[in-house]
């Protein structure tokens, strides 16, 4: 008889239907077989090779979903293949740990059937490696759920050819697992060993549809919402005409000076707004949340010090998501935790300068916390730039734009110089010299700040933002250097203190003799900091188009960006946590401009900025640990 | 182009099955001498015995092949010959010519061929349960009375013979094969790994490897009945034209890429024993080149 003859491809797949030309999985598992082995290696031994296939299958899949998760933690391709590799030893562990579980559970069930223990151990095989199956495709599915939000019908073909991957991988596992059972219970009645069956294509198939439909299914049940923000939704800018400049002051004590005493421009309105409950001693988190107008769960920067992950560039925060903390947990307990700093990494939306530098605005930020590594278009000198410039060497994403490195670099000497001497003068006669000591080091840091921010190579006519570490820093170096002061030393540290207000308002003054005062708004925002026993922070509004007649209002820092947003003549974003204080501007302004709405500001890019050169983290690490900011 | 001769490693084995199964058989001279003539005539007519070496050399690969090995493997071969006479009988493929003589129902008549058959069925289950511990014994013998049982080599010539002259499917024709070759060929691996104290994980190696050997066995038998040379095969060609071979689907050089595949999968599935596994590789090469 002549039947139709077929192709080779397509009778090949049709032997390896029917068992042939297929060694694959099942030799994987079993083998080597060189000699006799009890039941308890022959467990061991396929335990370990499912183990690695799980690790090989499911870590780089696992790893795609904390990239997607937990963006901090996983900067790049290196990182990605980093974690892969550790998840790829968890799964390693997990999948062999199941293996063993699994088949030494099935043995004991057949043993403990009695007559019925033959039809038992025909069934074990299929019924653990179904439960495997059914577990890991479980899982693999809420894991593209949980990386894709969103209904799966919006993206229908990833969908599908990530659920058939899930479903190819389910199967495998559980296959594995099936043999190792079939094995284990093998070596125990040999007569168990499993014959071909036929029909395997149709049950192969069947089994592909129905663990396919259920993943869909499962997937359809857990979806939740996507972000479909826009990164930049487009609204219209009213120019004010105003200069916003904004100083932030941390470690303020308003128990020693009064806000009204650091105002640049004494001269022009002013209204003040308190900040209660402000004693979060985080100056990243809570700078942050000036920065963004969000809390911390919303911004992610939910802590200064971070822990990195041995061999990762990225870094999570100890107290983050259940995720974070789990690899902190877990990290920690193999000691393979770093310490790390915060950073622009860890933040998912846009700061106040971001917003307005997207909308075309001349922006400028200087030394904010968690502003490395620097990316346009705002010009950045980040949290490290003051340590790249005095340590020198290739710029690694410190300062935006790039080219303003060589010029800032080139005057470093006498910027450096000058805010020295500024410091030096203005803490002549303190004594002790320890103390006299402490306060220049840190008057140097908020003098050289404030001379880069008014460097004319920076631009920023529009927004200029900066922040001043100096006060808080000294207190905190105080406050550590005597367990038990004696009274005369408590009475020169509060003189030394008081003389460092005096020196901030010069600074600020000085601030104000720089621009032009009547386009010039300043917002002076101030932070009780680590060690002053206040708990309680302030805003104030000092230019021409601030109320005079405000008197103290309560607010709060998510309040911040969107006042300086407003008074920049931007609307302000419904999805903000914090609103524009209208009542600090005055009544001219705030009728002349009033609040306008949008949905929101849209997402941070996801690309970041480009590294390179020289990296600064172990410096900077310890430049903060000196600092007391860390441990 | 001539057949390959047979791996020397082979060679020894064959002898060595052949002289116990000489020994096994009953003399000419014993009454009924005309059955006793005619199993001898099958069994010891000259052939590769490949089932055979699968067992010794599956037993060496897993510990030693003994004496009871040796004692398995001749039983193998005598339940093969039986199934050959059984084969050749004119109500079932009527072949006239086996081993490169006339069938033994043509040199004995049919009614003695079917004694001889059943006369070496018995000889060979006899042998295990006397060459044998017991419990083993118990194992080899359900092992190569499923092989040849209802559901093995019986059904494969069954649905061999309903499927003449009929048209059959891929799947169709691989359940006879299956049955009538593979299932004696995984029969031989396992009772010869039984016979050396193989765990499963050794046995399940070997089952791959005598499944996939099967099957290539066959095509290449379907292969040769289509271009072979009766005085190499040592039987008649072209006699399976009413039949749907493996050959009907793939075309001949299909089904010489497939013999190919299976036998080098064949192999892969030994790579756990690495090198001490050469014998049964050289065995699978021969397989997949053999013309007679």
């Amino acid at each position: 008889m002549s039947p139709e003859q077929l192709p080779v491809d397509e009778l090949r797949e049709k032997l390896k239907d029917l068992g042939y030309l297929r060694t694959g999985v099942d030799r994987f598992v079993l083998a080597p077989a060189r000699q006799e082995r009890s039941p308890a290696r022959i467990a061991l031994g396929a335990g370990a090779r499912v183990g690695l296939l799980a690790g090989a299958l499911l870590g780089p899949a696992a790893a795609i979903g904390i990239a997607a998760r937990l963006p901090q933690l996983v900067t790049g391709t290196r990182d990605a293949i980093v974690v892969a590799i550790y998840l790829a030893l968890l799964f390693t562990l997990a999948g062999a740990a199941i293996t063993l579980a699994t088949a030494f559970l099935a043995r004991g069930a057949v043993r403990l059937s009695g007559k019925s223990g033959a039809r038992v151990a025909r069934l074990a095989p299929a019924v653990a490696g179904g439960a495997v199956t059914a577990a890991c495709l479980a899982y693999l599915a809420l894991w593209w759920g949980a990386i894709n939000p969103g209904p799966a019908w919006s993206a229908p073909v990833w969908t599908s050819l990530a659920l058939a991957a899930a479903v190819s991988i389910s199967l495998v596992i559980g296959h594995a697992v099936a043999v190792t059972v079939g094995a284990l219970l093998a070596r125990d009645s040999p007569a168990l060993l499993v014959k071909p069956s036929t029909g395997r294509r149709r049950i192969a198939f069947a089994l592909r549809v129905v663990a396919f439909a259920a993943a869909a299914a499962l997937l359809v049940a857990t979806v939740r919402p996507a972000d479909t923000s826009e990164l930049t939704p487009a609204f219209a800018v009213i120019p004010t005409g105003q200069r916003v400049i904004v100083i932030g002051i941390d470690g303020f004590d308003p128990a020693l000076v009064g806000l009204s005493d650091l105002l640049p421009d004494p001269t022009k309105p002013t209204a003040i707004a308190s900040v209660p409950s402000a004693a979060d001693s985080d100056p990243a988190r809570v700078w942050t949340t000036i920065a963004t107008g969000m809390p911390p769960a919303s911004h992610g920067i939910t802590a200064l010090e971070l822990r990195r992950v041995a061999g990762l560039e990225g870094a999570v925060a100890p107290e983050g998501s259940p995720t974070a903390r789990a690899i902190t947990a877990t990290t920690g307990l193999l000691r393979l935790g770093r310490p790390a700093i915060a950073s622009g990494t860890q933040r998912k939306l846009k700061t106040f300068w971001e917003v307005a530098a997207e909308k075309g605005l001349s922006t400028a930020v200087v030394n904010w916390w968690a502003t490395w590594p620097a990316s346009g278009p705002s010009t950045v000198l980040s949290d490290r730039a003051l340590l790249r410039l005095e340590r020198t060497g290739p710029l690694d994403a410190e300062i935006w734009p790039p080219q303003l490195y060589d010029r800032l670099r080139s005057e470093w000497p006498r910027l450096s110089e000058e805010a020295r001497r500024l410091a030096e003068k203005a803490f002549e006669g303190i004594e002790p010299a320890a103390l006299r000591s402490v306060l220049i080091r840190s008057a140097t840091f908020d003098a050289i700040v404030v001379l880069l921010a008014m460097h004319p190579a920076i631009e920023a006519n529009d927004l200029l933002a900066l922040y001043l570490p100096g006060l808080d820093i000294a207190q905190h170096s105080l406050a550590t250097a005597e367990s038990t002061p004696t009274g005369s030393a408590l009475a020169a540290r509060t003189t030394g203190i008081r003389t460092y207000y005096a020196f901030l308002s010069r600074l600020t003054r000085q601030i104000a003799g720089g621009v032009e005062r009547d386009r010039a708004l300043f917002i002076v925002i101030t932070h009780p900091g680590r060690v002053s026993s206040a708990s309680v922070g302030g805003i104030a509004l000092n230019g021409s188009i601030a109320s005079a007649s405000s008197g103290q209002t309560a607010a709060a820092f998510v309040d911040v960006a969107p006042t300086i947003l407003f008074a920049l003549g931007l609307p302000s974003a419904a999805d903000l946590s914090g609103a524009p204080l209208t009542t600090m501007f005055g009544e001219q302004f705030a009728r002349r401009h009033p609040v306008r709405v949008v949905e929101t500001y849209g997402r941070r890019a996801a690309e970041r900025a480009v590294r390179g050169g020289q990296p600064l983290d172990q410096e900077m690490l310890d430049r903060l640990r000196s600092l007391g900011y860390v441990r | 182009m001539t057949s390959p001769r047979l791996p020397q490693s082979l060679v020894a084995q064959q002898a060595r099955v052949t002289t116990a199964i000489g020994r096994l058989l009953p003399s000419e001279g014993l009454e009924p001498r005309t059955v006793h003539g005619a199993m001898r005539y099958t069994a010891l007519a000259p052939s590769k015995r490949v089932r055979a070496a699968v067992t010794v050399l599956a037993a060496e690969l897993c510990g030693r092949a003994n004496d009871g090995t040796i004692a398995v493997a001749a039983s193998i071969e005598l339940v093969h010959s039986a199934s050959l006479i059984l084969d050749d009988l004119p109500s079932m493929d009527n072949a006239p010519l086996r081993r490169g003589k006339p069938a033994c129902h043509v040199a004995f008549g049919e009614a003695v061929a079917v004694l001889a058959a059943f006369g070496l069925l018995n000889l060979a289950f006899s042998t295990v349960a006397r060459g044998l511990d017991p419990v083993l014994a118990a194992r080899v013998a359900t092992l190569i009375a499923d092989a040849i049982g209802s559901d093995g080599l019986i059904a494969g010539q069954a649905e061999d013979l309903a499927a003449t002259e009929r048209e059959i499917s891929f799947e169709t024709l691989e359940r006879i094969h299956r049955r009538k070759t593979g299932a004696l060929f995984s029969a031989a691996a396992v009772a010869g790994a039984l016979t050396a104290g193989a765990p499963p994980s050794q046995i399940a190696a070997l089952e791959a490897y005598a499944k996939n050997l099967g099957l290539a066995f066959q095509i290449v038998d379907d292969l040769l009945d289509v271009e072979g040379d009766p005085a190499e095969t040592g039987k008649a060609t072209r006699t399976d034209l009413k039949k749907t071979t493996f050959v009907s689907f793939s075309g001949v050089d299909g089904a010489r890429q497939l013999a190919g595949e299976l036998c080098a999968t064949a192999d892969a599935a030994l790579a756990p024993f690495g090198a001490r596994a050469e014998p049964l590789r050289q065995l699978s090469a021969f397989v997949a080149a053999r013309r007679g």
